[in-house]
């Protein structure tokens, strides 16, 4: 019985870490908009011709997501609090040394962006950069899935399946980027490729939202007396 | 006879309550945490976490400090070194714990052995 109650005590130890230390990494509304977005886009492209006016105002739109939708989730995450991760130790100052010290400013992150989903949406929609849309596909799969498949990860199934489900995002956008298309002109349908990749990284950041609130919840008060 | 004498290392009785362990172990992962995660990932009330945090302040092992940020007070606590040692130490003694009670299960489970008939069988007592 006892020994239960260590093992459980323990579990729950490491949830609390695991929770702690990605609790920034864990917030999927932060993208999850925009990958639904995306993917809404995708849809109705894949089912209508649009001229190049709408194509533009397309763009505009999906530029325009992210200065929306970050106030929005920040509003959002509000509600579960705040959390300073470690920072490295600062490195002691030198005389020497002409480089000023890197800032983060929001407003420079925002920019950057914007500047990106312009770039992402422009390759997608556009049949003129076609050759770049491959390239770029990697990258975002590079960025958003690839880094989060190496986390360790405690013993715990949802956190492990977490760590299982962005492998296999992973493995799917880069079989469905460098693959398909090799396959023939009917697998190989932009929108196709496209419907593909947008649903993975929407399913992606979805779970970890519903991680966050699921690890959150685990514990009332009641289970500690 | 000399394994039965070896003194049990003592549990920290602060650390050890599961509220305050929860807050420790928040506060260890991270450089520190506002009252309303804490809230959340203990899911322990307003009331009792406040008492909680008091306590550990008092014995030294975190400081919170109320800062205010876009006209919101946060009330910030964070683990100082003490309290990360403590911790760790914590860990340690139930660590050892840990192993001597599976080292004695393991020695009781060997010692029991049945008395007569097939391996495993349980004989009645008699009278």
């Amino acid at each position: 019985m006892q020994s239960e109650a260590l093992v459980a005590a323990g579990r729950r130890g490491e949830e609390l870490r695991y929770v702690t230390e990605h609790f920034r990494d864990l917030q999927g509304l932060y993208f999850a908009p925009f990958w639904a977005w995306l993917l809404l886009l995708v849809l109705v492209r894949a089912s209508t011709q649009l001229s190049g006016r709408h194509l533009l105002l397309e763009i505009s739109l999906t530029a325009l997501f992210p200065l929306a939708g970050i106030p929005c989730a920040n509003a959002w995450y509000k509600r579960y609090g705040v959390v300073q991760a470690h920072t490295p130790e600062p490195k002691p100052l030198s005389i020497l040394d002409t480089n000023p010290p890197r800032r983060r400013s929001v407003l420079g992150f925002l920019i950057v962006l914007v500047g990106i989903s312009i770039v992402f949406t422009a390759t997608l929609l556009s049949r003129r950069l076609d050759e770049y849309r491959a390239v770029l596909n990697l990258w975002i799969a590079l960025v958003f899935t690839v880094p989060r498949c190496f986390y360790s990860a405690p013993a715990i199934l949802t956190i492990q399946l977490r760590r299982g489900l962005y492998i296999v995002g992973s493995a799917i956008i880069f079989f469905v980027v460098l693959c398909i298309p090799l396959m023939g002109p009917l697998h190989s349908s932009r929108w196709f490729l496209l419907e593909i990749i947008c649903t993975t990284l929407l399913a992606l950041s979805l779970y970890d939202h519903w991680l966050l609130n699921h690890l959150l919840r685990a514990c009332p008060e009641a289970s500690y007396d | 006879m000399t394994e039965q004498l070896q003194p049990i290392p003592e549990i920290d009785r602060l650390v050890h309550e599961p509220a305050r362990l929860a807050i420790l172990t928040v506060l260890a992962a991270c450089e520190r945490a506002d009252f309303l995660f804490l809230e959340r990932a203990t899911g322990l009330t307003r009331g009792n976490l406040s008492v909680q945090l008091t306590r550990l302040e008092e014995a030294g092992l975190i400081e919170i400090e109320k800062i205010i940020e876009r006209k919101r007070t946060l009330t910030m606590a964070t683990l100082v070194r003490r309290g990360r040692h403590v911790l760790d130490r914590y860990w340690q003694d139930m660590d050892e714990i840990r192993a001597r009670a599976k080292n004695k299960t393991t020695k009781a489970a060997k010692d029991v052995r049945p008395a007569q008939g097939f391996p495993g069988k349980v004989v009645p007592a008699r009278g």
